[in-house]
């Protein structure tokens, strides 16, 4: 009986896993001869359901041609079948190539191989010359014949191409190469992951294939927001080289470089049909979630206490990136409970992710502690699963009697709302009394608190220019007044005339204080700057222009022999030229 | 000529400084409405009837400072702020502007106990205090920086005053005034200096945030905890895009947070 129940279980289990297969695609080149067309084979996973499309095979971008070959059942007794297509492709040049992923629809979603390498070995020999020599096609080389350099790189999506957010996937980067090679370049953008987040370091696997070194550099990442993301193109160059004597490396080919293009990863936004209210953007298989009350059942009213939140994931979940539910916004938690403003500490286990969350019961009418949701988003059926923990009973002791000494106004729509779980209070914990003010008073607020203190902003410092511009203008009108007083007193063209009027006729004096007080009566009337000028650099025009002939006529007169000068008449001229007003030179 | 200039400058300067203390005097109702709203609050009998009202009181006191931004004022406006999300519970956010309001009246205790009090509440530690060459200015601590723009204001006024005067009538006593001042000013000014170009930048957490190492989401967290909010930091840098903020915590550990979790005092 026992041993019969074991193997019903066993069966199930087999059913169950069989029936969740995921769909593989892989893809590979059996045999390629130089100019020869190569053969490649496509093995499709799937369940036997899942319609295959074959017009949708792709190679990289390009339409693929496939023949069916047969399908394979894993058993009589499941669902899943392993389709073979064989493919042609064109002959080639020998070496090292890279065969692009593989895309085909099964079902109503589109799956991708790997990309792979795959070497297009010399022109296959003739029977006949096969019979002539007896040497296999594909014996491995001389041990003396040189290893040609070559160096290939691929780069793909080791897992989905289109994610969700918080869903991961792997980036990974292959190094097919023969000989030995030193790179010089390595662009490589799959593996900073812009705008994704990087789970862990990156992975390094060196490994052969088929005499070709492989080296494996992955990455795994999360994605974040929805969009597209292109990384590339990727670019790898090296060079073959020999270690000479010295130990440094001698070069032995020119660089060889090797480009992908970019490869694509899409963040697909969450589903909006059936998002539950309670979904803050976990994502996974399938979790297990309970909440605990952490101390004893009789709490005061206010008081702290603890809730332990437990979500447990499947083997391989990213659990310490799982969100917490958000319990302030819980139904029946909003106005009755209030939340700690410290944040809710996390312990991580296995894949279980504990988290205490501490809250006071703001009334005593409260009976339990409502049941928490928990949502959480599933890739793989892109379908929500809401899962509820069951409500705790507690009892709240109440702290003191409300004091209200006002009727209390019958609450609003708003206000009246109930929470999900058995309490049934008279009054909404809103109408409780509050806690006693802790801090109080504040400054009664005048019209000069809202503005900057006078010559307090960093304007007032503008002072310190203004000063110095000052304190120069200061300086300088100081230094020229003084420049002025040791000048001396300067005679008036009054005091001169009188001064020649004084002196005797013809004296050499008379003529040089006539001079003086003329020019000295341009001066003062503006008409020239100083006095100290010669006759001859007098202006010509106006009341200089009299004074000027009237000068050079009394030298005249004054050094010709013989020609007798009327002193009288040249007093008058004098009085009259000094009499004359200023804007008598301009007319 | 002169008489012209001389008489415009007096009537400009005399129309500026009427306008000026016309827009200090002019009364705001919502200074009157925002007091009203917070007493209201204080006298409240439940817990909604508090809520609502400090609500208001704060709705109110934030236009005003959006409106007029006092960063170089007295302080009493971000005092209130403080004291009103106090009230609502908003520590992290009181805690701010306590900061600011500390700042432009570094000499009040009652700004020191409120943030003592509510540093108590989210289990945080005093922040750091003014090292390397702020220690040098030990009036920094005493003087908010209106109050040093001020002084140097005012002993800028003292020193050309005396070297101006000295220039007509020299006195020996002038000289002294002047070099006396000249000191001072000189020690003010490097403390305006210090302050302006090489002080730390402190900015406060208001929301419980995760430090990076670098300046993205997909780079590791810093210690794997949650930088409490209301910690007050030091911002060292930001990026070129200003979307994050590179810090340095109380304890000396270095990471990056998101610009939206931070505030700068």
């Amino acid at each position: 009986m026992v041993k019969s129940l074991i193997l019903l279980f066993l069966s199930m289990m087999i059913h169950v896993n069989l029936f969740t297969v995921d769909v593989k695609v892989t893809a590979g080149i059996d045999d390629a001869y130089a100019n020869e067309k190569g053969i490649g084979s496509v093995s499709i996973t799937h369940n036997y359901q899942d319609k295959i499309d074959l017009a949708s095979f792709r190679l990289g971008s390009n339409p693929l041609s496939v023949t069916f070959v047969k399908d394979v059942p894993f058993s009589s007794e499941n669902a899943t079948v392993v389709s073979i297509y064989k493919f042609e492709i064109p002959g080639q040049n020998p070496g090292l190539y890279v065969l692009p992923s593989v895309t085909v629809r099964v079902g109503d979603k589109n799956y991708q191989s790997f990309m792979s390498s795959y070497s297009v070995k010399n022109e296959k020999k003739s029977n006949a010359s096969k019979a002539a020599n007896s040497t296999p096609v594909n014996s491995a080389p001389a041990p003396s014949s040189p290893v040609e350099p070559s160096l290939r790189l691929t780069a793909g999506i080791e897992g989905a191409t289109s994610i969700y957010p918080g869903q991961r996937t792997k980036f990974v980067y292959h190094y097919y190469y023969t000989g030995t090679i030193e790179l010089a370049t390595e662009k490589l953008p799959l593996l900073d992951a812009q705008g994704l987040i990087k789970i862990g370091e990156k992975e390094f696997h060196d490994y052969a294939e088929g005499g070709v070194s492989v080296s494996e550099i992955s990455q795994e990442v999360e994605g974040i927001k929805p969009g597209k993301f292109s990384f590339g193109p990727s670019l790898i160059e090296g060079y073959s080289y020999e270690v000479d004597a010295s130990g440094k490396h001698v070069p032995t080919s020119p660089k060889i470089s090797s480009e992908v293009p970019e490869v694509v990863l899409t963040v697909l936004p969450f589903p909006t049909q059936g998002k539950p209210a309670s979904f803050n953007g976990t994502i996974g298989k399938k979790f297990q979630f309970s909440v605990d009350l952490i101390g004893d059942k009789t709490i005061v009213e206010g008081d702290m206490f603890s809730l332990g939140i437990n979500i447990t994931g499947e083997p391989g979940t990213n659990i310490k990136q799982v969100p917490l539910p958000e319990v302030c916004c819980q139904p029946g938690f909003s106005g009755f409970f209030r939340l700690s403003d410290l944040p809710p500490t996390e312990e991580i286990k296995d894949n279980t992710k504990k988290a205490i969350v501490q809250l006071s019961p703001l009334t005593a009418k409260i009976e339990e502690i409502p049941s928490l949701e928990f949502a959480y988003f599933n890739p793989e059926t892109t379908s929500y699963t809401v899962l509820s923990s069951q409500p705790i009973p507690i009892k709240v002791i109440p702290r003191k009697k409300a004091s209200v000494e006002n009727p209390v106004p019958a609450p609003t729509k708003e206000q009246s709302v109930q929470p999900k779980s058995n309490v049934t209070p008279t009054r909404t914990p809103s109408m409780q009394s509050p806690q006693p003010i802790e801090i109080e008073g504040i400054y009664q607020l005048h019209p000069r608190d809202l503005h900057d203190q006078l010559f307090g902003s960093w304007w007032a410092l503008l002072i310190f220019p203004l000063g110095i511009a000052l304190f120069i203008f200061q300086y300088t009108l100081h230094q020229s007044i003084l420049l002025q007083r040791s000048r001396g007193v300067v005679e008036t063209s009054a005091t001169l005339f009188q001064k020649a009027l004084e002196s005797s006729d013809g004296s050499a004096q008379y003529f040089r204080l006539i001079s003086q007080a003329l020019k000295q009566s341009l001066v003062e009337k503006n008409v020239i700057p100083s006095a100290e000028i010669a006759n001859s650099e007098l202006p010509e025009q106006g009341i200089a222009g009299e004074i000027r002939a009237f000068l050079f006529e009394l030298d005249e007169d004054r050094f010709t022999q013989g020609r007798k000068i009327d002193y009288t008449k040249i007093n008058q001229s004098v009085e009259s030229l000094l009499n004359k007003n200023y804007g008598d030179h301009l007319k | 000529m002169k008489s012209i200039i001389i008489t415009t400058l007096t009537v400009l300067g005399i129309v500026l400084l009427g306008s000026f203390i016309f827009m200090i005097g002019k009364g705001d109702s919502r200074l009157e409405q925002a007091a009203n709203f917070y007493q209201k609050g204080e006298k409240a009998t439940t817990i909604i009837e508090r809520s609502q009202a400090f609500n208001q009181a704060l709705d109110l006191y934030l236009q005003l400072d959006r409106g007029h931004h006092p960063r170089h004022g007295n302080g009493a406006l971000y005092y209130n702020i403080g004291n009103t999300y106090f009230q609502l519970g908003e520590y992290p956010r009181a805690i701010l502007y306590y900061h600011r309001a500390q700042a432009l009246q570094p000499r009040n205790h009652q700004i020191a106990r409120n943030l003592d009090v509510v540093n108590q509440k989210l289990e945080l530690q005093k922040g750091s205090q003014t090292n390397g060459l702020g220690n040098f200015f030990v009036f920094n601590s005493l003087l908010s920086i209106p109050e040093r723009i001020q002084i140097f204001f005012g002993l800028c006024v003292l020193f050309f005053g005396f070297l101006i005067v000295n220039t007509w009538w020299p006195y020996s006593q002038l000289r002294i005034g002047a070099i006396v001042c000249g000191i001072a000013l000189s020690l003010v000014s490097l403390s305006l200096i210090y302050t302006y170009y090489f002080s730390p930048i402190k900015a406060i957490i208001v929301r419980p945030v995760e430090m990076r190492r670098d300046a993205g989401l997909q780079y590791a967290k810093v210690d794997g905890k949650l930088l409490s909010a209301g910690m007050e930091v030091e911002v060292l840098s930001t990026t070129s895009s200003g979307d994050w903020l590179k810090i340095v915590t109380p304890k000396g550990e270095l990471g990056f947070v998101p610009q939206s979790t931070i505030e700068a005092e």
